[in-house]
């Protein structure tokens, strides 16, 4: 196999930040950047249920309990503001390039 | 839980319940209760059953149960469905029966498929004129409200989930505050509800009492953690002219008063599990304690209303003992 590309190397760095974490109310980290074709994964942690909601509706989860995840992948570039619908005050983003 | 004890005293408070008044409330609730005055909030919680209301007819007394999360499955509570079947059992011993009971929203946990129907089923045993209903952030966030409004929204100002109603000259105001919200990421009203709200009180003499319902807080309990609504202070500005009003609220769990003028605000304890008080943990969600303590943070709150008293007197009532 071929030594990785720069673009293949940035693109399994961002593969690697791909899970977001939700805990204590808040999506960790708050700011994500991948690439496009990502699929990005967030697993709650809370005992509390939460979704992740596009502000634009692009993307939403149902309900996720306490060790549920959910997955989406990014196709296209651009900054994806979401919350919890449940917990609105609960903000972050992904930024795909 | 709060202790009320622990609120900031504002002077202005104080205002709203005399000492004389406060004995006079002391005199007409009945014993067993533990009173507290704290910032002026008069607070009560029943030691044994709820004081027997020998009331004149124009007296009346209803029920207010908030975030029963049928569907939750989790430490703070593995049967979220026993304890609302213990808080219908402790309705069902209040004498004489409730007019009505209020539920003041996440009916359901999630929306988990089936849990309207146990909720509507458990609710029919309970003994009482009519339960009353308006929607938490659980019941309305994965369909904008269509199935909890389908189901609940009959009656209600275009089936969009509020409504007034009057009771023995009281006048009661539901809200829907979860299925719009601000650009602060805050639950709201909303417009359209707003104009209505206006439109529908601004018939009324002030001496009318009023009670508005709805699930999160419509004063800025913690913002940081979503226990606000971003509107809330254009509904309570139709409001403040009223002789009384009493604001029932729910979402955050736990008890807490405060009085602003006339207005008086209460959230309730849940039929599920408790919550932090703001600020006392990392976030708000489930609150687990000792197994035998639960039922000592749960509960559901008896209200009675005397003619001629512009306070209504409130009674939260916990599951059980610890």
């Amino acid at each position: 196999m071929a030594s990785p590309t720069p673009a293949a190397r940035t693109a399994a760095a961002s593969a690697a930040a791909s899970q977001i974490e939700i805990q204590s109310f808040k999506f960790t980290p708050a700011t994500v950047t991948v690439a496009v074709g990502t699929t990005v994964t967030w697993v709650n942690h809370d005992d509390d249920a939460h979704t992740v909601t596009a502000d634009d509706g692009r993307l939403a989860s149902a309900g996720l309990d306490h060790g549920e995840q959910f997955s989406y992948r990014f196709t296209a570039p651009g900054t994806y503001a979401y919350h919890c619908a449940l917990h609105p005050h609960m903000t972050a983003r992904i930024i795909v390039k | 839980m709060i202790d009320p004890t622990r609120e900031r005293h504002d002077p202005r408070d104080a205002e709203g319940m005399s000492r004389r008044g406060f004995l006079e409330c002391m005199t007409w609730v009945g014993t067993g209760l533990v009173w507290t005055v704290a910032g002026g909030v008069l607070s009560s919680r029943a030691l044994a059953q709820p004081a027997t209301g020998q009331g004149a007819p124009g007296d009346f007394r209803f029920v207010q149960i908030s975030d029963s999360h049928i569907g939750f499955k989790g430490d703070a509570n593995p049967d979220v469905l026993a304890t609302f079947h213990d808080a219908i059992a402790k309705i069902n011993v209040i004498d004489p029966a409730p007019a009505f009971v209020l539920h003041t929203g996440d009916l359901s946990h999630t929306q988990k498929p089936g849990a309207f129907d146990t909720v509507t089923e458990s609710l029919k045993g309970v003994k009482t004129g009519r339960v009353f209903y308006v929607p938490g952030e659980n019941d309305v966030f994965a369909d904008g409200g269509k199935e909890y409004l389908s189901r609940y929204g009959q009656g209600t100002v275009g089936g969009r989930g509020w409504q007034s109603f009057d009771y023995k000259g009281v006048h009661f105001i539901g809200l829907v505050n979860v299925l719009t919200y601000k650009a602060d990421h805050l639950g709201a009203l909303g417009d359209d509800q707003l104009e209505w709200l206006e439109k529908d009180v601004a018939a009324l003499g002030s001496s009318t009492p009023i009670v508005v319902f709805a699930h999160v807080p419509l004063w800025a309990v913690y913002p940081q953690w979503g226990w606000a609504t971003g509107d809330g202070e254009r509904a309570l500005s139709y409001l403040k002219h009223f002789g009384s009003v009493t604001v029932l609220n729910g979402h955050i769990h736990q008890i807490m008063q405060k009085v602003e003028g006339n207005i008086t605000f209460h959230t309730a304890m849940s039929t599920a599990w408790p919550q932090p008080a703001p600020g006392a943990a990392p976030s708000p969600g489930p609150m687990k304690v000792p197994a035998e303590r639960l039922r000592s943070v749960l509960g559901v709150r008896d209200v009675t209303y005397v003619q001629g008293r512009s306070r209504l007197a409130i009674i939260d009532s916990p599951l059980g003992e610890r």
